[in-house]
């Protein structure tokens, strides 16, 4: 799960570097598309803590980020804008509250019916904000994007700047989150996660209550993922059911797929590749989604672990890729 | 029975333990009682139940009557997970490892199954009590060259003696070994008998096993199961002359 070689470490940090210099470079559009990839790379990260960690696959992963988004809403739909230091804890509470439930009672399933029971609380948080008028319905709502600031004191921005602020937030907080799941991964607790991955009945028959480790996991992941839905609504300032919807998690889950289920760093690329391809879509095509599930398609088949799976030719200081281990 | 032995400290003791499975009788009324120090092979042919025998005493599967004693406390309706950490450790017929782990993690993960809830966060290698730990109990069955292997990578009787490390790392009181020796070689078999022999000095060992050879060369005492329920039960050599044992079981070869 996490880089071994010093190469890929390096093109890690190079890759942010190359995200943090971007802004000066891009147009403003393309700014707002970088936020939108960071924030469903986010999703995508924490996601990855259930998929490629510990092995659950969740269809319901979209009702913690949204509701993290509609907490925004609830903060700041009187029209004043709140400090994040208060946005972001409540709406990472609400997510990690109702992911304890969620988990609670689905991860006594397994498998495919882990997969269907996850679907339906994801909908049921779905048809909440979708049939009640509580989040604005079906229409959604707009709210006041919350701001940099401390008690009284605002940081001070043009209304030009805002987008690159809100870039530099969630670029931080995306670092943040996977230095946090390195940390997570490396400690006592991640590798019973690993453990319940390759073999979760031997887990139990040595001792450890798994159920009890995996609701950790999925309770830490719907905070996580909170943190993305909270980023959606500071950087769109809209909130609608469509955040919420299965639709949502399926898209975090191909990105997974896209990036590759074997590393950390595998859904940051496929969030970044998959919000890259649905542009290049639209540029050349009004069939988008005909193209992105094919090249998505293409890529699963090729690349079995995905692009983050691409190895550097040898020359170039690449690694051989040894069959077996599961370290890397 | 003529033999006679003291059980009045035994580890592990079963009453009348049964278990159904609707109308078969999988475990019919066995009294066992295991103690610290002996080998205590349990015999008897395909179905008797002794996999079954081996799963209630491990918590897998509860009871339907009788009680499970350690160390004389009723044990009979705790889980196997908290049962691991009680001090009954067992390993499986078939084999059960992390194939895609290095065989120190596997024993590793063992030996965290009992540590003291510590501080979780903390990295995993920086844990060098549990390492240690995992590294003797590896020493122990004789791993200790390949260790930074992964489990997949490792000969069949390798995984075997793997399977035998993990339980050991959990530092158990008693031992539940389930056909350790299935699909081994005659070498590792011999490695295997000395490693048994030596384990059972500090430890109370269940040994299930079909290799007449192995057993009668290791055990201190042995049950005979035939049909779930308990045929005989005695010392090697009075097994080895039961007239019924080699009736319903042993045939020609004793």
């Amino acid at each position: 799960m996490l880089p071994q070689s010093l190469s890929l470490k390096l093109a890690l940090a190079l890759g942010v570097l190359a995200l943090v210099l971007m802004p000066h470079f891009a147009s403003a559009y393309y700014v707002e598309l970088g936020s939108y990839a960071l924030i469903a790379a986010m999703l995508a990260l924490s996601l990855q803590l259930l998929v490629g960690a510990t092995g659950i696959v969740s269809l319901g992963h979209a009702a913690f980020y949204g509701l993290a988004a509609y907490m925004v809403y609830f903060l700041t739909s009187e029209g004043a804008p709140r400090s994040i230091f208060l946005t972001l804890p409540v709406a990472m509470l609400a997510s990690g509250v109702l992911a304890l439930l969620v988990g609670a009672l689905s991860l006594r399933t397994r498998g495919f019916f882990l997969l269907m029971v996850t679907l339906a609380f994801g909908q049921m948080v779905f048809f909440v904000f979708h049939d009640t008028k509580i989040g604005g319905g079906t229409d959604g709502a707009f709210l006041a994007k919350p701001v940099i600031s401390f008690f009284d004191w605002q940081l001070p921005l043009t209304r030009r700047q805002r987008p690159i602020a809100t870039y530099y937030v969630a670029l931080f907080l995306l670092v943040a989150m996977y230095l946090f799941l390195v940390v997570v991964l490396r400690s006592l607790f991640g590798r019973v996660l690993e453990g319940i991955r390759v073999n979760e009945h031997r887990m139990q028959a040595l001792g450890f209550d798994t159920y009890r480790y995996k609701l950790a996991a999925f309770t830490l992941a719907g905070m996580l993922a909170g943190v993305a839905g909270h980023m959606w609504a500071m950087h769109r300032g809209f909130v609608n059911p469509e955040l919420v919807g299965w639709h949502r998690s399926a898209e975090a889950l191909l990105m997974i797929l896209l990036g590759g289920l074997g590393s950390l760093h595998g859904p940051i690329l496929g969030a970044l590749a998959f919000t890259g391809l649905g542009e290049a879509a639209q540029l050349i095509t009004e069939r988008k989604l005909l193209v992105e599930g094919a090249v998505v398609l293409l890529v699963v088949l090729a690349l079995p672990q995905g692009l983050s799976g691409i190895r550097l030719p040898r020359f170039l200081g690449g690694r051989r890729d040894k069959g077996g281990s599961d370290h890397g | 029975m003529a033999e006679v032995r003291d059980t009045s400290k035994a580890v592990l003791a079963t009453h009348g333990l049964t278990r159904r499975f609707g109308g078969l009788i999988a475990v019919r009324d066995v009294y066992l009682a295991l103690n610290r120090g002996e080998l205590h092979a349990v015999i008897g042919p395909n179905g008797a139940g002794k996999t079954t025998l081996v799963s209630l005493l491990a918590g897998e599967i509860r009871p339907s009557a009788g009680r499970i004693l350690l160390d004389g406390a009723d044990i009979g309706g705790i889980p196997s997970h908290r049962r691991t950490r009680l001090g009954i450790g067992r390993s499986f017929q078939r084999t059960n490892i992390f194939p895609t782990l290095t065989a120190l993690e596997n024993v590793r993960l063992a030996a965290q199954a009992v540590a003291p809830a510590g501080r979780w966060l903390k990295p995993a290698v920086r844990e060098t009590a549990l390492i240690e730990k995992a590294e003797a109990a590896l020493a122990r069955v004789g791993l200790e060259a390949v260790m930074r292997r992964t489990a997949a990578a490792l000969s069949h009787g390798e995984q075997r003696q793997l399977e035998i490390a993990m339980t050991l790392a959990c530092a158990p009181k008693v031992l539940l070994l389930d056909e350790p020796l299935a699909g081994m070689g005659p070498e590792e078999s011999q490695r295997l008998t000395a490693l048994l022999k030596g384990l059972a000095r500090e430890h109370a060992i269940l040994l299930i096993e079909h290799d007449m050879d192995f057993v009668f060369a290791v055990a201190d005492w042995m049950t005979v199961m035939a049909e779930g329920a308990m045929l005989a039960e005695g010392p090697p050599e009075a097994i080895r002359a039961n007239t019924a044992v080699q009736d319903a079981y042993l045939g020609g070869h004793a």
